[in-house]
């Protein structure tokens, strides 16, 4: 009886076991399939990371560059490969990985070398250290230009990094990268941005990054969500509230209507961070409107920031100085040129002073001069473009 | 005759005061500082945010590269040595505010690392704005906060036409080969050699 009990247990053991390995084998093969031509001789094995040999060898040469260079050079495809892996993880542990930009110029030996398939392996590897793949993301995205084989598989690659999004136990480094370099977004990619946007599984960088997808393939579902971000901030991330403040002006051609939902934001908060934040996002305006709410609200913002505000709008405010506008009209635009009198404002100020019928006009006008020729500073026109 | 020639003599005095403390006062306030210990033969960019260098901004490791830190965050390890203050000899306290507040943006924006770019970036024309920077790398960042606000650094080409890193064209020459942090200071003028 003893031995028919012994047995049994043995026998479920064993079934398990069988199974447990089928099961085992059958993911990875599934995994093997759908990537279909990974180089499994060249991809690097866990065993052979957790060796070092050649984080160690350089650990010996690292205070002789030349025969460091020597040894990175010298290495085949395979080993430098399995070298950047061995010391991304070193470099983890020392919170140092940007240290792994010095493998840049020794990369080029990958080009032609590895697939799609491998790269995408390499990147649904769970067990890689994480500063690899984003290591190897780079890599692909700064080269797939120049290599033939990449660019014509590229769209298998961004499946792939579609795929990394939707697996919500990623890490929200992989998934914030992935939502840059994809750049093929299309329709069909709304709802699985939808669903990161309303998921409380992601990060709010990851949003953040998700909001700014969104908009590149359909303003009018991005902007619905801008708009429940900016009438429900108390419920969003001062980074999601900064990115969607951030997009206005891309979303609406309707300057006013910006402009009267950052007033919203403007009414209702306090914070330091976002009143930067609404500067920047009016900044970007570049309306009338947009000058008269910075000036009436202007002791709620940082001086500094009120200065790079008119640098940002100088071409409304130049326009606002022109002599048969209204007296109102110019003189938010002289308050702006007190905040930062740059030179060019001048040729507009010697007409008002000259001109001018409205006598306080006339008298600011003649003094702003005087504070332009004390400053000396011309204004940066990069401003135009942001 | 006498008094109105000391009071010129003490005024000329405060003036000078005035003036050495207002340097004091700004110090370091918007230079870039470096140090070593980057895959041991490179160096580490960062700006100072503060007038005496206790604030830092710089781009560091993957996500959220685009961060404040002290010090010892961006000294990392007591085996690493500063390696100097610079700045550019040209540049007064406003020309500086602008380039901290440029900074503050892109740390503000959260910006990823990129180890390939020193500026990404999808744009194919005209300039790139903070927003538009899809990943940035150490020496990118010092640089982007220079020359948005046309205060140029790295420069290659006749006369250094090629220097604007944040414009589509001459962001192209600004490569990996083509810069890093150590290279960076050799074109800015060394001010200190720590921040005491």
């Amino acid at each position: 009886m003893k031995k028919k009990i012994i047995g049994a247990i043995l026998g479920v053991l064993l079934i398990t076991t069988s199974t447990i390995e089928s099961i085992t084998v059958f993911s990875q093969e599934q995994f093997i399939e759908e990537s279909q031509q990974v180089n499994m001789e060249l991809v690097p094995t866990l065993e052979c990371i957790d060796k070092k040999t050649h984080f160690n060898q350089l650990m010996k040469l690292k205070n002789n560059k030349d025969d460091m260079d020597e040894y990175l050079q010298n290495l085949n495809t395979k080993d430098l490969l399995l070298t950047i892996a061995e010391t991304a993880e070193e470099l983890e542990k020392l919170n140092s990985t940007s240290d792994l930009s010095i493998f840049n110029s020794y990369t080029d030996k990958f080009i032609n070398k590895l697939s799609i398939d491998d790269y995408t392996y390499i990147l649904n590897n769970k067990e890689y250290p994480l500063s690899f793949k984003c290591f190897m993301m780079d890599f692909v995205n700064y080269h797939k230009e120049k290599d033939k084989s990449m660019k014509t598989n590229i769209k298998k690659y961004n499946k792939n990094l579609r795929k990394l999004l939707k697996s919500k136990d990623n890490d929200s480094k992989l998934q914030v990268r992935s939502l840059i370099l994809i750049d093929d977004y299309d329709k069909n990619d709304i709802t699985m941005l939808e669903n990161i946007l309303s998921s409380d599984d992601y990060t709010d960088r990851v949003k953040g990054y998700a909001l700014k997808a969104l908009t590149k393939i359909d303003k009018d579902i991005s902007y619905k969500k801008i708009k429940h971000i900016i009438d429900n901030s108390n419920k969003y991330s001062k980074f999601e509230l900064r990115i969607a403040l951030d997009l206005l002006d891309e979303i609406k051609n309707d300057s006013q209507e910006s402009i009267d939902n950052i007033n919203e934001v403007l009414k209702n908060t306090k914070d330091k961070e976002t009143l930067d934040d609404i500067i920047w996002a009016l900044g970007k305006i570049k309306h009338p409107n947009s000058v008269k709410t910075i000036i009436e609200n202007k002791e709620l913002f940082r001086e500094q920031l009120l200065k790079l505000y008119v640098n940002m709008n100088y071409l409304a405010i130049d326009k606002m100085l022109n002599i048969d506008n209204d007296p109102s009209t110019i003189n938010i635009a002289l308050e702006c040129v007190e905040i930062s009198p740059f030179k060019e404002f001048a040729e507009k100020l010697e007409i008002l002073s000259s001109k001018s019928e409205n006598k306080s006009i006339k008298e600011k006008a003649n003094e702003l001069q005087k504070k332009i020729d004390g400053y000396n500073k011309q204004r940066n026109k990069h401003w135009d473009y942001y | 005759m006498r008094k109105p020639r000391i009071i010129v003599f003490l005024s000329l005095i405060m003036i000078f005061c005035l003036n050495i403390s207002n340097v004091f006062a700004y110090e370091f306030y918007g230079k870039p500082i470096y140090r070593d210990g980057v895959a041991v033969i490179e160096w580490h960019a960062g700006l100072s945010a503060s007038t005496d260098g206790t604030t830092i901004l710089h781009a560091d490791n993957y996500e959220d590269a685009t961060r404040v830190t002290d010090y010892d965050g961006f000294m990392k390890s007591s085996s690493n040595d500063f390696k100097g203050v610079y700045h550019k000899k040209e540049m007064d306290i406003y020309d500086y505010q602008e380039v901290v507040e440029t900074a503050n943006r892109l740390v503000e924006l959260k910006i990823p690392y990129d180890f390939y770019n020193p500026v990404g970036h999808n744009e194919t024309s005209g300039y790139i704005s903070p927003t538009e920077i899809t990943g940035i790398r150490c020496d990118g960042f010092v640089e982007y906060s220079f020359e948005w606000n046309n205060f140029k650094v790295m420069k290659w080409g006749i006369n250094g036409s090629i220097w604007d890193i944040s414009e589509v064209e001459d962001n192209k020459a600004h490569t990996w080969y083509n810069m890093s942090p150590k290279s960076q200071a050799a074109f800015l003028d060394y001010y200190a050699s720590n921040l005491n």
